[in-house]
């Protein structure tokens, strides 16, 4: 359990959660993916905080913010997909496509 | 008043009225008479009022102008003469230009007069050169016939041969004196003087149609017989004899000068006389016995009496005038000047017996005033050499049988004679009438107190002679009156042919002349013409030829070396032309258009990355980042 | 043995998260998520992170229940019965993420990371109770009022009724080509033909008005009720227009949009263009 394999790891989740926010069509998979990127970000903030702040408390709050983004983020994001299918009873990426013009 | 005037008026109203054209007979006739009746008025108040005249020129040069006894005598004498002469040439010759003839003859008359008043060398050259000029100019009036103005240059040019011994004399005195007053040529002696007297006499004799220089007076002849009559019978060549005359005193102290001037006249007297009586020409007769009489004139002043050769010359003038004018009245009615052809009597009889006055003292005969003249030069003669009065007495046998030939061939009555012939009207007459009538007054002169009075007027003497002489003068004159009426009834053709024909042109003096001086002279003059063309123009015909060869040695260097670097140039021009149309334009157009299209379709492409869905501008946004870091990652 | 822990339990995380995108199931994904989480809370409280760890454990519970749901709705598949792959820019995706794994990787392996490891007989949990209501109160107030705010956000963007009118007006579904037609039964303007899904649908509107209740739209439902019988007869072209929608959503949890029709001039009469 050394820093470089928490971050190997958290590594590891981000880029799997990468690869699912580019790949998938529908908006919750998109979601999925965005949360385990933010999954991995925050085990590495945990890490970080467990193996170079010495256990100062300020190390936790940088994971509890990220776990207050995540929340927000799904809130949000599951709201404009809502009004987005209300609108255009669209339900995946590529029904969007008036950015075009 | 200035005795310039004299001379002036007639030379500048000359000119007016040969500046003026032609005009009417009458007109010109009118100004003819005005302005030669006024020259007359003038000499006449200037002899009377003894005018002088000079004209300081420079320092060294002046000229002046004076009177004697001879020169006023012969100062009037000239406008009388020119008067009547001038009035039948405007009403007898052709209208066309004879508005030119009239006012040349008035302005020859100033330049005569010139030459009776000067008082220095210098004035009277000035003359000189006017008068033989009018008289080239006189003589080539009817131009058009080629034959005149060559007779003119003729003329003109053995006068002016003469006049180089007036000009050396000039010379000559004016280095002995300093000045050209006559009056210093007493002063001269040694070889300038001999040079003054020769040279005059020689310009003299040359002037006056004396031998050698006589066959010009017959190409003169040419001229119309007005220009004969006032020109070659009174006036310019009486200039020469009038002028040894004026200067006799002083001319006679050269050694040598009074022998040379008897012997000339005497051999001109006699060959001229010979010459006439073979003549069958009429104007060239008469010009035969000008010069025999001038020759008389010349022997008088050889023999020391220059009063009677210019009373000699002025009853010459009177007698000379008309029948010159006949002989043109008569040429124009025959249509030719052949003696053996005229005998217009009975057409003309006033005409006629106007000549016959003129003839008569032509002749000698007594009761006229010519023959009283000649008498006077044989009593002249007779102070000198034993023979020389025997020698004029022949002389003037020769001139009765001219005369009378000329007389009787002219205007002999013709009983068969069915030609019309016009008369002559009553203006061409008149001139003939005036110097008939001065003709008779002449004849006074056989009163022995009138001639005396006059001679001691003229400040000279009469010579004495006997009656012996006379006499057998007399006789001489009547043989050769009978030997022209001879020649007028059974020789009438008498020079037309065979050897007299050739005798009758002076002896052969002009072939003479022609093959010893005018054919070597030419030559000379050849000769030195294509050494100038040859020798002396060969420097700059040189010169030039190089200058030539080299322009276009130099031109054809240009044509080759460098119009060909133009022309290769402009082949080079068009080949860059050619290659950049080929490929220059390929590529100069396609790199622009190159880059064109490659930005439009980069501009497409992009485009296209606008899809408009979020998925793809996500994956945009992951390859910005990363790339981002990467950067940064490189950079750190 | 904390070693072991951890190795389990990232594996398991990395094996659920890669799983999470290859099941068909939707509900399947869902937990695969879940238990990549729970894994990662649980390396937490190896690392002494306690609260950390339960915290996201407990958050992760509840989220994967509403993404369960909203799985329900929007999917086409969620119980995975077909198998199917809704993907695109596959490979795209897969080496953008190759790549991103690989360029984290190297930069944690290149760099020299600090060593200053947490105290064993830290009480990691009492400090930061006190650092979060002490020195650090503000960011913990800051992101109340942030979650504050998304909740309103999220209410608001999702509710149906507007300032300009309800939210699915003039909604048409995406055609089957971009730009093409809508996809799904033609709406017909006085059509008749339509009004046989839109009998379907009147059935379908009678009785399932009431069910709609627990959509949240509680203030719609009340005032549903009242107008939805007596207007049988004008809703004809309203229901026209919602009939096809609702022939077209047959197979899809039926929407909030039908319920647009009796809205408008009942109610609120703050929508005046919907009178009929």
């Amino acid at each position: 359990m050394t820093l470089t394999a928490i971050l190997i790891v958290a590594s590891a989740l981000f880029g799997i959660g990468l690869f699912g926010a580019l790949s998938q069509k529908s908006f919750v998979m998109l979601m999925m993916g965005l949360e385990l990127m933010l999954n991995g970000t925050l085990l590495a903030a945990v890490g970080f905080w467990a193996f170079t702040l010495e256990g100062a408390p300020k190390g936790q709050l940088l994971a509890i913010l990220v776990m207050a983004v995540m929340a927000v983020e799904l809130a949000i994001g599951f709201a404009l997909v809502v009004a987005v299918y209300r609108k255009r009873q669209a339900d995946v990426v590529e029904a969007l496509g008036t950015l075009k013009e | 008043m200035t005795l310039w005037l004299l001379p002036l008026l007639p030379i500048v109203a000359g000119m007016v009225v040969a500046a003026m054209g032609d005009r009417s007979r009458g007109w010109l006739g009118f100004l003819a008479v005005a302005v030669l009746g006024g020259t007359f008025g003038i000499a006449l108040l200037a002899v009377t009022q003894d005018w002088t005249a000079s004209l300081i020129w420079t320092d060294a040069i002046r000229l002046s102008a004076a009177f004697t006894p001879i020169s006023a005598a012969v100062a009037l004498m000239v406008p009388a003469v020119a008067l009547a002469v001038v009035l039948h040439a405007t009403q007898h010759e052709k209208a066309h230009g004879l508005g030119r003839l009239t006012g040349i003859m008035i302005l020859f008359t100033g330049g005569m007069e010139l030459v009776v008043v000067a008082n220095d060398l210098l004035t009277l050259l000035i003359g000189w050169e006017l008068i033989g000029a009018c008289s080239w100019a006189l003589i080539s009036h009817k131009w058009r016939d080629i034959e005149n103005p060559r007779s003119g240059l003729y003329a003109f040019v053995m006068t002016r041969f003469g006049d180089l011994g007036l000009f050396a004399a000039v010379m000559a005195l004016f280095t002995a004196t300093g000045s050209f007053d006559y009056a210093g040529i007493a002063t001269l002696n040694g070889p300038l003087q001999w040079v003054v007297a020769f040279g005059i006499l020689l310009s003299a004799a040359s002037k006056a149609g004396q031998v050698p220089f006589a066959p010009w007076l017959f190409r003169a002849m040419d001229g119309p017989s007005s220009v004969s009559a006032l020109l070659h019978a009174a006036t310019l060549v009486a200039a020469g004899a009038y002028i040894i005359a004026r200067l006799e005193p002083s001319l006679s102290l050269a050694p040598g000068f009074s022998i040379a001037a008897i012997l000339i006249g005497l051999i001109t007297a006699l060959t001229g006389g010979i010459t006439g009586v073979l003549q069958n020409h009429a104007k060239r007769l008469l010009a035969a016995s000008t010069s025999a009489q001038l020759g008389f004139m010349f022997v008088a002043v050889g023999s020391g009496y220059p009063v009677v050769a210019v009373l000699h010359l002025i009853v010459h003038a009177t007698f000379k005038a008309p029948l010159f004018l006949s002989a043109g009245l008569a040429g124009e009615a025959a249509a030719g000047y052949r003696l053996d052809k005229m005998m217009l009597g009975r057409s003309m009889p006033i005409v006629g017996v106007l000549t016959a006055v003129a003839a008569v003292g032509l002749a000698g005969l007594p009761l006229a005033g010519g023959g009283w003249s000649k008498e006077e030069i044989i009593k002249a003669a007779e102070h000198t050499v034993y023979w020389l009065p025997f020698a004029v007495m022949f002389g003037g046998t020769l001139s009765a049988a001219y005369a009378t030939r000329f007389l009787l061939q002219a205007f002999g009555w013709r009983g068969d004679d069915e030609r019309s012939v016009d008369a002559p009207g009553w203006a061409e007459t008149i001139g003939l009438g005036i110097l008939a009538a001065l003709t008779l007054a002449t004849s006074l002169l056989w009163y022995p107190p009138l001639s005396e009075a006059i001679a001691a007027a003229l400040d000279g003497r009469l010579p004495k002679g006997s009656p012996l002489m006379l006499g057998l003068s007399l006789t001489f004159v009547a043989t050769g009156n009978v030997v022209g009426i001879y020649l007028a009834r059974r020789q009438p053709a008498l020079g037309t042919s065979g050897t007299a024909a050739a005798a009758s042109d002076w002896l052969g003096l002009p072939t003479l002349i022609t093959v010893a001086i005018v054919r070597p002279v030419d030559a000379l003059a050849r000769a030195a013409a294509w050494v100038d063309d040859n020798l002396i123009d060969a420097g700059p015909r040189v010169v030039a030829i190089l200058g030539r060869k080299g322009a276009a040695l130099i031109a054809e260097m240009d044509n080759r070396v460098v119009d060909q670097g133009i022309r290769n140039t402009a082949a080079f021009g068009d080949w860059l032309a050619y290659v950049s149309d080929r490929f220059g334009e390929t590529i100069s157009d396609g790199i622009p258009e190159g880059s064109a299209r490659l930005t439009g379709m980069l501009g497409r492409d992009l485009r296209r990355l606008q899809t408009g869905l979020s998925h793809h501008y996500y994956a945009y946004i992951i390859g910005g980042v990363i790339a981002i870091i990467a950067i940064l990652a490189a950079g750190a | 043995m904390m070693d072991i822990a951890f190795y389990i339990l990232s594996a398991i995380a990395i094996w659920s998260g890669w799983r999470v995108f290859r099941v068909d199931s939707m509900i399947r994904a869902t937990f695969a998520l879940m238990v990549s989480f729970i894994c990662v809370g649980g390396i937490a409280l190896l690392m002494s992170a306690d609260y950390i760890g339960i915290a996201t454990v407990f958050m992760m519970a509840v989220e994967m229940m509403v993404m369960g749901l909203f799985m329900v709705m929007f999917m086409m598949n969620p119980a995975g019965l077909n198998p199917m792959q809704m993907v695109h820019q596959y490979r795209l995706s897969i080496g953008a993420g190759i790549v991103a794994f690989i360029g984290l990787t190297v930069a944690v392996l290149a760099t020299d990371l600090p060593h200053n490891p947490l105290p064993a007989d830290r009480d990691t949990m009492r400090d930061l109770g006190i650092n979060l209501l002490g020195g650090s109160m503000l960011i913990f107030e800051t992101a109340g009022v942030t979650l504050l705010a998304t909740m309103l956000g999220a209410v608001i963007l999702s509710s149906r009724r507007g300032r300009f009118g309800n939210s699915d007006v003039g909604a048409v579904p995406p055609g089957l080509q971009p730009g093409g037609t809508p996809a799904g039964r033609k709406v017909e303007a006085g059509g008749g033909h339509g009004g046989h899904g839109g009998h379907g649908g009147h059935d379908m509107k009678i009785v399932k008005t009431p069910e709609h209740e627990d959509m949240g739209h509680t203030h719609h439902e009340m005032a549903e009720e009242k107008p939805a019988v007596s207007d049988a007869e004008p809703m004809d072209q309203r229901d026209h227009a919602v009939g096809h929608k609702q022939g077209a959503k047959a197979a899809e949890p039926l929407k909030p949009e039908h319920d647009h029709s009796p809205d408008p001039h009942k109610d609120h009469g703050n929508t005046p263009k919907k009178e009929p």
